[in-house]
């Protein structure tokens, strides 16, 4: 192993670890803007109670969630000098601009919402709630509009050896960003739909000031009910724009070795990467790949042994997580549905539906993962796509030993920083509405 | 584009002055917490006190990088690179330190996190001081970079810089918490701010005389830069001692004020000195500058575009929410503290 590989490694580690908080902000703090409206419009308060219990589970991810934040900024510079001299001149400018527009309006107004009960209006406090979601939800634009360029890179020159920004137009109009970001942002409200409701269950099937539960439990399933179903559609979006600039991602996304016309689409494939092809192909739906990648059911779907095998990324594990991601993305449709359905018709006793919506709090954030490892890892072997290689973005002054150093540190420090963080929300999912 | 190469050294400049002044308080505050209360009131005070703000004000670190990145790519790649271990030691303590404000108020056992507020505000300034320090006085950069590793950073400027920057930011917070509290706990602060002003200002001459650009090659102090620098620290050096007058007199919100504009002066003197360099070399044809290290001309005339719209808009918006909480926080009224 070489300080390259830890880096990557590292990169992985503390990305998907701060993506693990980075969901729930974006889901919770819509849902809990959503609650504090109605309480603020009807003055019901069991809507505040709602407000404040949230809020503080809230929190407790966005401690975590912002501060991991920081070491992936440092770290494009840290561990990928060549990566950052050779796309600065545009990568920085969303990373800049994220700064700036969206993270001040997060911060400023969570401080603002967090200090601000009885001292200022109602009315100031609501909008300071509505101001961070805006500021997160706009900070995710821009740093997938920074991922958009490294999947497919648009409105650039090369010279002066680099990336340099020739249009800002169209880098902005980058539909690859749009859609990924579209995608990425319900994809959260899931993750978050599925928390408040998960933790709703859990009051429900404590007998815990259940009443109050049960519509903070009907809200999120409204929402999840919409967000899954956008995920879904974007995510067809997105893996028809992977079809069209990432080839090689898209024939590893689906395990396709080669080239055919009117592709059909074997629901159950085991990949044999070695062999390069793949040991089962059962139950086809005809021309199903083929719509899939463009719509037209007579397209021609590239194969992995078109590209050569250095410009190929690592098919299994791109593939059973965008297979396994695929699988959740329905279960969450159907289980939203249910979930509307149930409560709608007042029917939130069933003791093992409630169950159901609580072990499957975690599921969201599995699917998000996965999704980040099929966009990251199936972008391989390049750093930005068809133009830098990951090998050739790594920093060349680093050594070995100040990078497992720095590894090894962040797993102590991520391990504790995890184990606080879930031991307090559970502390304080437990205690539920005090007051 | 010399034109704006130029205008964004003083932008970056300023984002860097921003974030030392206005975290400076919330991490001098973070660094006194175990030292100036007795009670575990009086700590959550203080952390009611910076609660509302510190992570508004880190933001500018993070635009101050973020800008760095956009406007400087290869300075950024460079200084990130070459001073791996320090700023992942400054990583580590920004997470150790935000998590622990954060999540103080919601754990029976406040010990821990208050210690990793003191020691990761601590540690944020005194490598901050570090870096700087070795940035003013020049780098010893040659074919391969910077090879000296992190003890080669550890040297008298570096330490120097950094004691200074521990000190400074340490009366900046006291100064701030003399402000913001009320009873007895704000009388024990007066004390503290005295005994911190003296400390303060001692170090100052000391820093002057052992100014980190002297060791500079490249600081010529008969430019304009080199005057805008001596003039700065004349005006710094005047806020300084102004601000005893008024701690003594119990004008606190002018004492706070004074240290801000001491503050600023002081960090426009030492990167005006650094001009145009983002990273001095020791020896000259190595620098890294505002000239070899830039973005593109377009690059940088968007993001010009992008930092006169929004910038502003940043800082009325921050006033506007330093205005709305600017409440006194006493440790022994529980209608004034929060979390």
């Amino acid at each position: 192993m070489d300080y390259l590989f830890i880096s990557r490694l590292q990169f992985a580690l503390t990305a998907a670890f701060h993506f693990l908080f980075v969901p729930m902000t974006l889901g919770v703090v819509v849902l809990i803007a959503i609650m504090q409206t109605i309480w603020y419009k009807t003055g019901n308060e069991d809507y505040l109670k709602l407000v404040k219990f949230f809020g503080k589970l809230f929190l407790i991810n966005f401690a975590i969630g912002v501060v991991t934040g920081i070491s992936l900024e440092f770290q494009f510079g840290m561990n990928w000098a060549e990566y950052s001299k050779y796309v600065g001149d545009i990568f920085g400018v969303p990373l800049a601009i994220e700064a700036t527009v969206a993270f001040f309006l997060e911060s400023v107004f969570l401080g603002l919402w967090i200090f601000g009960w009885k001292r200022v209006s109602k009315k100031i406090h609501l909008l300071s709630i509505w101001m961070v979601a805006l500021g997160s939800n706009l900070s995710a634009l821009w740093i997938l509009f920074a991922n958009a360029f490294m999947q497919r890179p648009v409105g650039y020159i090369i010279n002066n050896s680099r990336v340099e920004l020739i249009d800002f137009k169209v880098f902005l109009l980058n539909q690859y960003g749009w859609v990924k970001f579209f995608h990425t942002v319900f994809a959260s409200y899931v993750v978050g739909a599925f928390f408040v409701m998960g933790v709703s269950a859990y009051h429900i099937l404590k007998k815990n000031k259940e009443e109050i539960f049960k519509k903070s439990f009907k809200l999120a399933a409204y929402f999840s009910a919409i967000s899954s179903i956008m995920v879904f559609i974007f995510g067809d979006f997105h893996a028809k724009d992977i079809y069209k600039f990432q080839p090689t991602k898209f024939a590893a996304m689906e395990s396709v070795w080669e080239t055919q016309k009117g592709a059909s689409y074997p629901l159950i494939v085991i990949p044999d990467e070695k062999n390069e092809k793949n040991l089962v192909e059962a139950i086809k739906i005809p021309y199903f790949l083929s719509i899939l990648a463009t719509y037209n059911p007579k397209a021609e779907v590239k194969g992995l042994k078109d590209f050569p095998k250095d410009e190929r990324p690592p098919i299994w594990l791109t593939f059973f997580s965008f297979r396994t991601m695929v699988l959740l993305g329905i279960i969450f449709i159907v289980i939203s549905f249910l979930a509307v359905y149930l409560s709608y018709k007042n029917k939130l006793e069933n003791p093992l539906f409630l169950k159901t919506m609580l072990y499957s709090i975690p599921l969201p954030y599995i699917a998000s993962q996965l999704g980040w490892i099929v966009a990251e890892v199936g972008r391989q072997p390049w750093a930005v796509y068809g133009l830098l290689k990951t090998k050739d973005a790594i920093s060349q002054n680093l050594t070995y030993s100040q990078v497992i150093f720095t590894f090894s540190s962040y797993i102590i420090i991520y391990t504790l920083l995890g184990i606080t963080g879930f031991y307090l929300m559970i502390k304080h999912t437990k205690k539920g509405i005090t007051e | 584009m010399e034109f704006f190469q130029i205008l964004w050294y003083i932008l970056w400049a300023a984002l860097w002055i921003f974030y030392f002044t206005l975290d400076g308080f919330d991490l001098g505050s973070g660094i006194l917490i175990n030292f100036i209360s007795k009670r575990d009131e009086e700590k959550t005070a203080i952390t009611n006190a910076i609660g509302p703000f510190w992570d508004g004000n880190e933001l500018w670190l993070i635009t101050a990088v973020g800008a760095t990145f956009a406007a400087f790519p290869t300075a950024y790649a460079n200084m990130f690179s070459w001073f791996y271990i320090p700023f992942f030691l400054i990583i580590i303590s920004l997470i150790l330190r935000g998590v622990s404000i954060e999540l103080r108020g919601k754990v029976e056992n406040k010990k821990i996190f208050d210690f990793f507020i003191f020691i990761g505000s601590f540690i944020v300034t005194f490598l901050f001081g570090v870096a700087f320090g070795n940035l003013w006085s020049g780098v010893y950069i040659d074919n391969y970079g910077y090879t000296k590793g992190t003890l080669g950073l550890l040297n008298s400027t570096g330490i120097l810089t950094g004691i200074a920057f521990v000190v400074f930011m340490s009366m900046h917070g006291a100064l701030y918490l003399y402000w913001k509290m009320e009873g007895e706990f704000k009388i024990r602060i007066y004390e503290i701010s005295k005994k911190l002003w003296t400390i303060a200002t001692i170090l100052y001459g000391v820093y002057i005389i052992f100014l980190p650009h002297a060791k500079n090659p490249n600081f010529i102090l008969n430019s304009i830069n080199g005057y805008i620098s001596l003039t700065c620290y004349i005006i710094s050096g005047i806020f300084l001692l102004l601000i005893k007058k008024s701690i003594k007199k119990g004008k606190d919100f002018f004492a706070f004020i004074k240290s801000v504009l001491f503050f600023i002066f002081f960090f426009v003197a030492n990167f005006s000195s650094q001009y145009p360099n983002i990273i001095p070399s020791k020896i000259i044809e190595f620098n890294v500058s505002i000239f070899n290290s830039s973005s593109s001309y377009k690059t940088l005339k968007i993001m010009t575009i992008v930092a006169l719209i929004f910038v502003p808009i940043v800082i009325l918006y921050q006033i506007w929410v330093y205005k709305l909480l600017n409440h006194k926080i006493n440790p022994d009224d529980k209608e004034t503290i929060l979390y």
